[in-house]
């Protein structure tokens, strides 16, 4: 049990336990450095768990497991993060769907009976599915993003995301991050999952999902992010705190994408330009975990990107327009892009920041094709 | 996907040697008069152990001045009498022809070597003819069977585009190459993935499928419903009722399902992804074959009347999809197309073979399978060019079936109790076709599964489609959960238990036997 709780830091320093790192007899699972496999070499226990973890997350639920509450986008957690690996991103069909009322654009936003879910499917038989209310006049798309690495963003510690907010820009230079803060209980926390940076940890995004998701209740662990009883016939919990701390070891040690490491000219031009053009300035390179830095691209803090008369959902603390700045590490293999999946392409992507990403987006459509491409180049190196 | 990466360099290898092997230059000596060649018309042929005949071309370079009669010698791993049959050598070669051909039968045996096995032919010269010639040699290796595989005796061409189509299912459309107005997928892969391309899906693949009645009573007179303008509902897509003034974002909500239409109630069924392997040696049916063993008044009393779904009193016999709404892959690759993905697509071959028109001029392509159609996002129609709906059919029609069966331990005792207690009724285990046998475990006609599983959508002319299916083939079942239209059974057993219907009495006997039995005919089911 103790290694489940093994941070991914604490995993680094017991490394001297290591011993095979190959899994136990599947060689389909990717192993450590690859895409989809673990952070780093695990022990012959620690690879148990995460297999079983990755069981878990690969799992296609049935009817019989509780599926479905009964409204659900998806039998697995794999069933969206798929692509390239599992754990990856997931392709505009699987996108989820959200709604509310802003009356016509002119607020204030509301939630709507039924939350800001609009879940794609129920389980079979059932033979219809969830529509909007009719009252429902702002909808918005949300992409599947990657959890690749998410271990790590877990292990930052709140004072070194806090430490890059510019709430009211006293710096000027038209940037305004801010971090999510999320009470739990009556005390504040740092929010660093999902797109409005909505679960300050791996195990509320897992909860959060598994019932939002899947339809799967969890046990209540007081945090507030727990589906903890649903409408279908199968006893609650319809998943154990093993499973979850399964899951979330898995998820703890999934490896984060690696960097291509071109040293070709235009990648490190690009890498030039991503600093001039102040991408840099919410897509921080790197950002310590325990004093080491990794190299995510975040600063997970939250910012304006939308135009200033986009309409979407609003959470408290979150704007319409407002969202965390998405890690950048791997997205040579996540398109398409934003929170909706708009963008088809990086260039698209960088061409539709907004707001507080206009300036950069404004000098990148300035330069010349050859210097975009170089920029490009670089976004594919990460 | 590596394989078919490695097929698809093979395909290129082979063409190229092909190239080369018809070059009458080769095995000429300068200044003499020029020496024959006789040789493969390819030097390497991969296949995989299916049973069935393969055939290899023997090319002369230049026509037989009289009958020739080329022996030839057989070597490679493969065992002849066990792994294969082939017909002794010489190979004759007709007076004026310029070729013959060698079959082979591929047998299947019980090993399960990795590699595979070899056949290796060589010619070699006839006594006192050619002498002087080039003689060819060539080397079949019969790889083991898998799901994915192409079936075997394709031409260069042909697996080239099997390989190209392989491509262009896996291929994932954006909004600028033509995704949408509404979709469900951007590509085929996105439903048939699992466990490889062109398999089946989990139930977070499941669509809905939407129509309404003109009448209050009649459930066999239901149509498509606006704005789908298809049974297939979408997931995305605008929210706008009429789609001529769809815009299509990501910001527009999910079509809402409406409870009526003008009135009319709405009826709707969820539908999960079925496996591809194999369904183009259906094409290779005969209507007559399947209309042989329909029964649609049970005129021999045993309560199972199998009916054809049918265009125009039996024009066209459907059989693919979950209601053999459809009879041929063309229109079965440009339905989903559009109705999934909103892939706009002209005719390929054009088919009169669309047996779901009538009732609804929408349904599956445009107005007419022999229209094109279209759509109302800003991507020029077609959206999908010739060369690629072409390849993608290619792929339909030449992806093999499941690898064929190896029953064994309870499964042999299985095999038997399926027959025993009537599921062959309707799972035929093997229907003859204009290329063999095919072994599907099917009737393609539709049955009546009770009231549990009905789901009252009608499509084609067959007025008892509204609440019948056809018989979901067999073959690799258990590779492809969960099951039933819906996926509602998560497991074989659950599957076969909720058979009612015109299945009533066949389920009544599998409840009848001993714990055993029923395990012995699970055992089949997962060894099929």
């Amino acid at each position: 049990m103790s290694a489940r709780i093994l941070t991914p830091v604490a995993a680094l320093i017991a490394t001297t336990l290591l011993v095979a790192a190959a899994p136990l007899g599947d060689e389909e699972v990717p192993q450590a450095g690859e895409l989809g496999g673990p952070t780093m070499p695990l022990n012959r226990t620690e690879m148990a768990i995460w297999l079983a973890g990755l069981a878990q997350f690969d799992r296609n639920f049935v009817v019989a497991d509780g599926v479905g509450a009964p409204e659900m986008n998806a039998d697995s957690c794999r069933g969206c993060h798929q692509d390239p690996v599992t754990g990856g991103a997931g392709g505009l069909e699987l996108n989820v769907a959200r709604f509310g009322f802003d009356n016509g654009g002119l607020g204030p936003f509301q939630n709507l009976p039924g939350g800001q879910a609009a879940s794609k499917l129920r389980p079979p038989p059932i033979d219809d599915r969830e529509d909007y209310p009719p009252q429902a006049d702002v909808f918005e798309q949300r992409q599947t993003p990657s959890v690749l690495g998410l271990g790590l963003l877990d292990a930052i510690i709140e004072a070194d995301i806090l430490a890059n907010e510019d709430p009211t820009d006293t710096n000027g230079d038209g940037i305004a991050g801010v971090a999510r803060i999320i009470m739990i209980n009556g005390l504040p926390e740092v929010g660093k999952f999902g797109w409005k940076a909505q679960a300050p940890k791996l195990a509320d995004f897992i909860r959060d999902a598994m019932g939002g998701e899947n339809g799967i209740t969890t046990p209540d662990d007081g945090r507030g992010f727990a589906m903890v009883s649903d409408a279908d016939s199968v006893p609650d919990p319809e998943f154990t705190q093993d499973l979850i701390d399964d899951m979330a070891f898995y998820l703890g040690h999934l490896g984060p994408p690696l960097r291509v490491g071109s040293t070709a000219p235009d990648v490190l031009q690009g890498e030039v330009l991503f600093n001039v053009l102040m991408c840099d300035r919410c897509h921080i390179p790197n950002i310590n975990v325990l004093a080491q830095p990794v190299y995510a691209y975040t600063d997970l803090l939250l910012h304006d990107v939308m135009p200033p008369d986009y309409r979407g959902m609003e959470e408290p603390g979150a704007g319409a327009g407002v969202f965390r700045t998405p890690p950048l590490w791997g997205i040579r293999h996540t398109a398409p892009y934003m929170h909706d999946g708009r963008a088809e392409d990086l260039t698209q992507a960088v061409m539709a920041h907004d707001s507080e990403g206009l300036a950069s987006s404004t000098a990148f459509a300035l330069l010349d094709q050859n210097t975009k491409d170089a920029l490009i180049a670089f976004l594919n190196d990460l | 996907m590596s394989n078919f990466l490695a097929l698809a360099g093979l395909a290129a290898q082979v063409g190229l040697l092909s190239v080369i092997g018809l070059n009458n230059g080769v095995g000429q000596v300068p200044g003499r008069a020029p020496r024959p060649t006789v040789e493969f018309e390819v030097e390497t042929l991969q296949v995989t152990e299916r049973p069935g005949t393969i055939s290899v071309r023997v090319e002369l370079s230049e026509p037989a001045p009289r009958m020739l009669a080329i022996p030839f010698s057989l070597g490679g791993t493969a065992t002849r009498g066990e792994d294969y049959v082939i017909s002794g050598s010489p190979v004759i070669i007709s007076r004026g022809m310029k070729s013959a051909n060698i079959f082979i039968d591929i047998l299947q045996d019980l090993d399960d070597d990795d590699d595979g096995e070899t056949i290796e032919l060589t010619l070699n010269p006839p006594r006192g003819d050619l002498a002087g010639g080039t003689f060819g040699r060539i080397l079949i290796r019969v790889l083991n069977p898998k799901l994915g595989d192409p079936i075997n005796g394709l031409t260069v061409a042909q697996f080239a585009a099997f390989n190209r189509g392989f491509e262009v299912f896996t291929r994932r459309f954006k909004p600028s190459t033509g995704l949408g107005p509404f979709y469900n997928a951007t590509s085929c892969a996105s439903c048939h993935s699992t466990p490889v391309v062109g398999g089946g899906s989990g139930l977070y693949r499941n669509f809905y499928l939407a129509v309404y009645q003109f009448g209050p009573t009649t459930a066999s007179q239901s149509s498509s419903i606006p704005p789908f303008l298809s049974a297939v509902v979408p997931a995305f897509g605008s929210g706008d009722e009429h789609p001529t003034t769809t815009e299509f974002t990501l910001e527009g909500g999910r079509p809402l399902m409406p409870d009526t239409v003008f009135g009319f109630p709405v009826l709707s069924a969820q539908r999960n992804a079925i496996p591809v392997f194999g369904v183009g040696l259906f094409e290779n049916i005969s209507d007559t074959t399947i209309l042989s063993n329909a029964d649609p008044f049970d005129l021999n009393g045993d309560g199972i009347s199998g009916v054809a779904n049918t265009q125009l009193m039996g024009a066209a016999v459907g059989r693919l999809g979950l209601k053999a709404q459809a009879n041929n892959i063309e229109l079965f690759t440009r339905g989903p197309l559009q109705n999934q993905m909103g892939i706009t697509s002209d005719p390929f071959e054009g088919s009169d073979g669309l047996v779901s028109m009538t009732c609804s001029p929408l349904f599956q392509v445009a107005a007419d399978p022999n229209d094109p159609s279209t759509d109302f996002d800003p991507v020029a129609d077609p959206e999908i060019n010739t060369q690629d709906l072409g390849d993608l059919i290619a792929y339909g029609k030449f992806l093999a079936p499941p690898p064929p069966p190896v029953f064994n331990g309870g499964g042999v005792r299985g095999k038997e109790l399926f027959t025993v207690i009537g599921c062959v009724t309707c799972h035929i285990p093997s229907l003859p076709s204009s290329k063999g046998a095919v072994k599907a475990y099917t009737d393609l006609l539709l049955h009546d599964m009770g009231p549990i599983l009905a789901d009252n959508i009608k499509l084609g002319d067959a007025v008892s489609s509204t609440n019948e299916f056809r018989t979901q083939p067999l073959w690799g079942v258990s590779e492809f959960p969960p099951f039933l239209h819906d996926g509602r059974a998560a497991t074989i057993l659950e599957a076969v238990l909720l058979h009612a219907g015109e299945a009533q009495g066949t389920l009544d006997e599998f409840n009848a036997l001993t714990p055993l039995n029923q395990q012995n005919i699970i055992d089949f089911l997962e060894q099929l």
